[in-house]
């Protein structure tokens, strides 16, 4: 955040910048592999949590909660990969995205999204549906790029942390760690 | 090779498979009903597995997408899911054994409660800088890929998703 604008002026620079002007030059590595590694880490514990049956009562709240961290997890890698702002982050938003005009009576190619007029005026079209939200925009251009930046640096993060406090709170209130032993058999 | 090739894109093709893969998994739950723990008739699958897999590395194409930086982490992925299936079943038969020896699970002959200082922490830490030095070479030896700047009156072919 003290070396990036998101700015379609600035933002493939500085991060060309990030790796040949900052020191060490593995910022960027270090964020992009950690940001796989996460993901990994998440399903690998979500495959854990399965095969011990810890996301049975009570446990079932957490679990519920932990899904929803995953969805976060996953958006932060959608909205991360927009911001190096070169070919394979836009085109790859412009293919995610086009999946928002599907929405459910949000999205103005979504089923149901016909319904929700007044009399001949349609309230849900291409300038008004759950991916111009998304976008700030019918394409990939600024007001996405802003937005994508806002919701992966602050909207997400904040998100995904009051989460992980009542993730934590709940694995001491439902009995801790539930897993293996510690005994070989 | 392209014979192989061959072979292999047609069992791909989704249909097949997947009628290929209810099919296994039938058969698979037919055959564990009557004899859960002997696992040991799988084992000569393994050889001729890796073998496929050594054999696969020699196609330039192959290499060229396992290799790339990005998809590094999803090839790491199937290695490490396929160990932590093979260790939770295997949890599972042991499990399983003591059960019908009458004993009940492991976890029940013991207390699972350990002190948060210094067990969990010292453990915590511990993870902490193995998971800094792993990342770390990791972001040495691959780089980030970045490409052409963003055009949108470039469309790439194919334009699709990487994932």
């Amino acid at each position: 955040m003290f070396y990036y604008r998101p700015t379609l002026e600035y933002a493939y620079t500085d991060i060309v910048g990030l790796r040949e002007h900052v020191p060490l030059g593995i910022m960027r590595e270090m964020h992009r592999w950690g940001a796989h590694a996460m993901v990994i880490t998440v399903w690998l514990h979500m495959f854990r949590v399965f095969m011990t049956g810890s996301y049975k009562p009570p446990r079932e709240f957490n679990w519920s909660v932990g899904v929803i961290m995953l969805v976060l997890t996953l958006l932060l890698s959608f909205t991360g990969y927009l911001l190096p702002w070169d070919q394979l982050a836009i085109w790859a938003i412009t293919v995610g995205s086009n999946m928002a005009r599907a929405t459910p009576f949000l999205g103005h190619e979504g089923p149901g999204a016909q319904l929700l007029r007044l009399g001949d005026v349609p309230l849900i079209h291409a300038a008004d549906d759950a991916r111009f939200a998304l976008l700030g925009g019918t394409f990939v251009g600024e007001g996405a790029l802003l937005r994508f930046y806002v919701l992966h640096c602050v909207g997400l993060p904040l998100g995904i942390a009051v989460l992980m406090a009542v993730h934590f709170w709940r694995v001491r209130k439902d009995g801790g760690i539930s897993g293996r032993s510690r005994i070989r058999v | 090779m392209g014979f192989i090739k061959g072979i292999i894109n047609a069992v791909a093709d989704p249909r097949l498979f997947f009628m290929l893969a209810v099919l296994a998994l039938v058969v698979h739950g037919l055959e564990a009903r009557g004899d859960r723990v002997e696992r040991r008739r799988l084992r000569p699958a393994r050889p001729a597995r890796a073998c496929s897999s050594c054999s696969a590395t020699f196609d330039p194409n192959f290499r060229l997408i396992v290799t790339k930086p990005d998809n590094v982490p999803i090839v790491g992925l199937i290695f490490l899911l396929v160990f932590f299936v093979w260790y939770s079943i295997r949890e599972a038969v042991l499990n399983d054994r003591r059960i019908a020896a009458g004993k009940g699970p492991i976890e029940k002959e013991e207390s699972d409660r350990v002190w948060v200082w210094p067990d969990l922490v010292y453990t915590e830490l511990i993870s902490l800088i193995l998971c800094s030095v792993v990342l770390i070479v990791w972001s040495i030896f691959l780089k980030a890929p970045l490409e052409q700047p963003a055009n949108p009156a470039n469309t790439p072919n194919p334009s699709k998703a990487p994932w």
